[in-house]
C-alpha cells in the first residue's frame, strides 16, 4: 500500500498554518513539543534559538509508526537542505544534515549562525526519500513529537519558538 | 539536563529534570 504524496509546499504562501503553540525557551537542553497528531505538516518557527555556548541544535522527528516517516527536512525559507550542510541565503541559519535511516525518528544537526538578528523557520515534513532524493513529501499526521536538543549546552539564549500545523 | 515538554493540544508545559549521568571512579589500590 503507497503513501499519499502531498507536493512540496511553498513554505511560507500556500498553506494556512495554525499556531499549536508559543514558549519561550528557558536553560533547558531539550524542548520536546508533544502530541503533534492532527496536522500534516508541520512547521516550527523561532528567532533567537541558540545554545549557551553558541554551537548547535539538533533536531529530532519521532513518530509512532516504524516506517515511513524517517527523514527529517528543514527549510530556510526558500531552499530545501537535504544532504550534507549548507548556508542559509539568509545569513541566518545554516544547514541541516541528512543521515541515516532511523525507523523512528531521524535527527538532523542545525548549526546556529551567532549573528542571530532576524526570524528563521523550521519546517518539518515527513518524507521517506533517501540521501539526496528527490522530494516526495507525505502524511506526516503520524509525527507525534519534535524535540529541539541543543548539542552539548543548553539553550542559553531567550527566544520565542512557536510550532504550526497545516493540513 | 532539563528538559522542557510542551503539548501541543492542552497547552500544557512541563519540565522535567533528570540527574547528570554521574561515573564511578575506583579508588587507587595499594
Amino acid at each position: 500500500m503507497g503513501a499519499t504524496v502531498f507536493p512540496a509546499p511553498s513554505v511560507q504562501t500556500d498553506r494556512n498554518w495554525v499556531q499549536l503553540s508559543s514558549v519561550t525557551t528557558t536553560a533547558v537542553a531539550t524542548i520536546s513539543f508533544t502530541s503533534l497528531t492532527a496536522y500534516k505538516y508541520y512547521k516550527i518557527l523561532s528567532n533567537k534559538l541558540v545554545s549557551s555556548n553558541g554551537t548547535n541544535v539538533t533536531m529530532t522527528l519521532n513518530n509512532d509508526s516504524t516506517s515511513t516517516y524517517s527523514y527529517l527536512h528543514l527549510f530556510n525559507n526558500t531552499s530545501i537542505l537535504t544532504t550534507g550542510s549548507a548556508t542559509g541565503t539568509t545569513g541566518i541559519i545554516i544547514g541541516i544534515a541528512g543521515q541515516g535511516s532511523a525507523s523512528n525518528g531521524y535527527s538532523g544537526v542545525v548549526t546556529i549562525n551567532s549573528d542571530l538578528t532576524k526570524e528563521i523557520t523550521y519546517t518539518a515534513y515527513g518524507n521517506n526519500s533517501r540521501f539526496g532524493g528527490s522530494a516526495n513529501w507525505f502524511d506526516a499526521s503520524q509525527i507525534s513529537r519534535i524535540d529541539l536538543t541543543v548539542t552539548g549546552d543548553t539553550f542559553g539564549t531567550s527566544g520565542t519558538i512557536k510550532v504550526f500545523g497545516s493540513n | 539536563m532539563k528538559t522542557m515538554f510542551i503539548d501541543t493540544q492542552t497547552g500544557e508545559i512541563t519540565i522535567e529534570e533528570t540527574p547528570d549521568e554521574v561515573t564511578e571512579t575506583q579508588a587507587p589500590t595499594e
